[in-house]
């Protein structure tokens, strides 16, 4: 009987404890801490915001890459990705294998990235020259060794980021 | 009792699952088992290769660098071994061979670390007529800030690549030349590297 009694303590102890730690990871990825709201607020410094959604996936060996959405404002272009693997483990996104082009074939020049890992990918943002106003259309170009894929955007429907 | 003996098993059932979450989760189930797993890992999330490995180098027992060629670019993929598995730890990026030069070259340094540092100075032959590089080094001290300058030789077998790799145990490393000798040993391409 007594036995049984520690058993029991045992285990509860350990699903608390593991509950408890995964509760604090868990807490990490809650979609309104992704950073994204923190972003976009940074990007509004900039005066006006122009958001378009394009949801489109390129294929990368066996992972995929989602340009989510595309921002554009008077001092830069951003945008914001997510990025599946198949197999989670690894180096993180080479983030400056992603160029933009201009709709005349010129390559915006890539400012930086940042990126949130989480174990099935990551979600990132990367930040480009601004765009010539009034472009319409634009090619994101994945080049990176071997690998070469393009996505062409047409800017089209535009989003509220109020 | 029945019961009570069906309960325990499904607290088993869950304290279980809670652990292979919890491990995915903290990606403590990274890494792999072997040195060669941990190459191939490297590579694909770097969208590199599968390079062909021309030679495995064993640093010491926890250093393994893959020397390899993946179409027109050469790499030093490093491994190291901590906390039970093999884990990429740099050189996975392919540096162009630059058929038009007499060798491509390329370095990494990792002053710190788990592994206690290493530097690594590696490269591709392109001209036949290259049969041994030298490379030019000077390594400091930290601590007691003397200097020991020397040059190291390597013969260029097939594989056409060379690896000059120190572990850097406090010491500073600087590069001073890169030469290629051909076999009356008369330089055949020389740059300086300081």
């Amino acid at each position: 009987m007594r036995n049984v009694t520690v058993g029991m303590m045992i285990r509860r102890l350990l699903i608390f404890v593991f509950a408890a730690l995964l509760l604090f990871q868990l807490v990490d990825w809650l979609p309104w801490r992704d950073g994204n709201r923190l972003m976009i607020t940074d990007l509004k410094n900039d005066g006006r915001v122009t958001a378009y959604p394009v949801n489109r996936k390129l294929n990368m060996d066996d992972d995929t890459f989602t340009l989510k959405e595309l921002y554009i404002t008077s001092k830069r272009t951003a945008i914001r990705y997510a990025y599946r693997k198949k197999v989670r483990d690894g180096w993180s996104f080479p983030t400056s294998s992603i160029k933009l082009l201009d709709a005349s074939g010129n390559e915006l020049i890539q400012h930086g990235a940042s990126s949130t890992g989480v174990p099935w990918g990551e979600n990132g943002w990367i930040y480009f020259d601004p765009l010539p106003s009034g472009t319409k259309k634009l090619t994101l170009r994945y080049d990176w060794y071997d690998r070469q894929s393009e996505l062409p955007i047409l800017l089209e429907k535009e989003e509220s980021t109020q | 009792m029945k019961i009570s003996r069906l309960g325990g098993v499904l607290e088993w059932c869950a304290v279980l699952i809670l652990f292979i979450i919890l491990l995915w989760v903290s990606g403590l189930d990274r890494g792999s088992f072997t040195a060669q797993g941990a190459h191939e890992l490297s590579e694909r999330s770097y969208h590199y290769g599968p390079s062909k490995v021309v030679r495995k180098v064993q640093v010491d027992q926890d250093t393994v660098v893959f020397l390899g060629t993946y179409k027109q670019w050469f790499s030093a993929d490093t491994v190291t071994w901590s906390h039970f598995k093999w884990h990429p730890s740099g050189g996975v990026a392919g540096v162009p061979k630059n058929p038009e030069k007499p060798l491509a070259y390329s370095w990494d340094m990792k002053s710190t670390g788990s592994d206690g540092g290493m530097a690594k100075f590696y490269g591709y032959v392109n001209d036949p007529d290259i049969v041994t590089v030298e490379l030019g080094v000077v390594m400091e001290e930290r601590g007691s800030n003397t200097a020991t300058s020397g040059s190291e030789r390597q013969r260029i077998s097939d594989d056409r690549m060379f690896l000059f790799v120190w572990k850097t145990e406090g010491r500073d490393f600087s590069w001073q030349s890169i030469k290629g000798l051909d076999r009356e040993g008369k330089v055949r391409y020389e740059h300086k590297l300081q």
